[in-house]
């Protein structure tokens, strides 16, 4: 059995340099339950958001493109993490008959492993502001990739450092299946 | 086609059990749990290949780590040995539509899915209770079971909108759909009576259910189930009969499928927390 394991951070990006507009909280701050229910979920550190709502869609357009280009055809399924709300439409590349985005994505690929399923698990944690839990990083496990799996991800790696990520880990695990 | 065989909603216009993520997530998982369980006491746990909680509304509170998704499943696993195994807030109100999407790639022919459809206001923002883009809110959970046919193929659309103009594609789209499906009629979002126009001007009223609008506010995903659930209590639906059930979302996502009702089919209706208000058909 194989698989793979790609780790990295989100240290810029390709709109790292421009002035934007900030983004305003979502849902809108409005009546005083408001002001009371976001002091509940603040935190006293948080991580230097890299990417706004558009940009961070701008973002993971590339990297889910990067993957898809690389990947080959032997994939059944992509999950990513779920991180809403959202201010605005999710790009193209976000849907697709390949890829589902759930909270949990590693109870998704307890399940994928469970039947069997040849598939990239996605977690991200790329923060749009400080209200948001995560430290900017950018998870792939592949599960069953293809024997040229070594050749594969170092392509989306080139990609994937283009993009904005600086990598920590990559890594290819082969595994004998025992035989009763 | 998918054959439907409970429909559940309860409504919970209050949430008070907020004042930690932990406190929160326990009622919430024990919501589901109890929801699950009354909707699939006929069901082992072997029958059901796919079970998942799709929201419109449960985002932030996800994404900023004060609720935390495997507390909500270990709290529902208290109540049920059905417990969700997962949750997406990603397709909004068409969330059940894209769940099914996902399941018909891995579910079991002939085995049953289990879809929760959650809004709850659980941390008390006004947006959410009242908003523009939909008037005021109705909150709750349904709890869909449905079964796979034998060869696991079923009808079914997701899309997503290519313009500005979302619910005007929505419309273009399910127009099309209605030409070729032999359903009698599909249900439409709960919109304000002005934004609700837009169904009139490209949309046959005699092949739509009621826009509810007025009675329950706009229930996000829920507005599908909440629209066969008072039609059968109508006495209208007639077993085995097609119809179509769609969603569409605020930023333009929407799911359409062709479905029909089993003749056993069970619709719950509970129309405040802890009351018995049920009507099966």
């Amino acid at each position: 059995m194989i698989s793979a394991r790609y780790e990295g951070v989100l240290a810029t990006t390709k709109y790292a340099s421009r002035v934007k507009r900030a983004t305003p909280p979502n849902p809108a701050f409005d009546d005083d339950r408001d002001f009371e229910s976001f002091a509940k979920i603040g935190r006293w550190r948080w991580s230097t958001p890299q990417v706004g709502y558009e940009e961070k869609y701008g973002v993971l357009s590339d990297l889910l493109r990067i993957i898809r280009t690389h990947r080959g055809d032997s994939v059944d399924e992509m999950i990513m993490t779920s991180r809403m709300p959202s201010t605005l439409r999710m790009p193209k590349e976000m849907f697709g008959d390949d890829l589902f985005l759930v909270v949990d994505v590693e109870a998704e690929a307890r399940e994928l492993i469970r039947l069997g399923r040849r598939f990239i698990a996605i977690r991200e944690g790329f923060v749009r502001n400080i209200v948001e839990a995560g430290q900017n990083e950018f998870v792939l496990d592949w599960h069953q990739p293809p024997a040229d799996v070594e050749a594969r991800l170092a392509a989306m790696i080139i990609g994937f450092e283009l993009a904005g990520l600086r990598t920590s880990l990559s890594t290819v695990r082969r595994e004998e299946v025992g035989h009763e | 086609m998918l054959s439907v065989e409970c429909v559940r909603y309860r409504s919970v216009p209050e949430w008070s059990a907020s004042e930690t993520g932990e406190c929160a997530a326990s009622a919430f998982g024990h919501l589901l749990g109890e929801e699950i369980a009354a909707a699939t006491a006929s069901l082992s746990e072997t029958d059901i290949s796919f079970n998942i909680c799709v929201s419109t509304m449960i985002d932030l509170p996800f994404a900023s780590g004060w609720l935390k998704w495997p507390e909500v499943a270990a709290a529902a696993a208290e109540v049920t040995d059905k417990p969700p195994r997962n949750f997406t807030a990603s397709y909004e109100c068409a969330g059940w539509g894209f769940a099914l999407e996902y399941a018909r790639r891995r579910a079991r022919p002939g085995s049953r899915i289990v879809i929760t459809i959650a809004d709850l206001n659980v941390l008390d923002f006004s947006f959410w209770r009242r908003n523009p883009n939909w008037g005021p809110s109705g909150f709750g959970v349904t709890t869909l079971v449905v079964r796979l046919p034998t060869d696991g193929a079923f009808p079914l659309t997701t899309k997503i909108a290519q313009s500005l103009h979302g619910m005007g594609e929505y419309c273009v789209d399910l127009r099309k759909w209605l030409a070729c499906s032999p359903s009698r009629a599909a249900n439409v979002p709960f919109l304000p009576a002005g934004m609700a126009e837009i169904y009139k001007h490209f949309l046959k009223q005699e092949r739509l259910l009621p826009n509810l609008h007025d009675r329950y506010g706009h229930c996000f995903g829920s507005d599908t189930w909440l629209s066969y659930i008072n039609h059968a209590k109508s006495g209208q639906l007639g077993p085995n009969d097609v119809y179509t059930a769609t969603s569409a979302s605020l930023r333009g996502y929407w799911a359409i499928s062709d479905i029909v009702f089993d003749a056993g089919c069970r619709f719950e209706l509970l129309e405040r927390p802890g009351s018995r208000e049920e009507a099966t058909s």
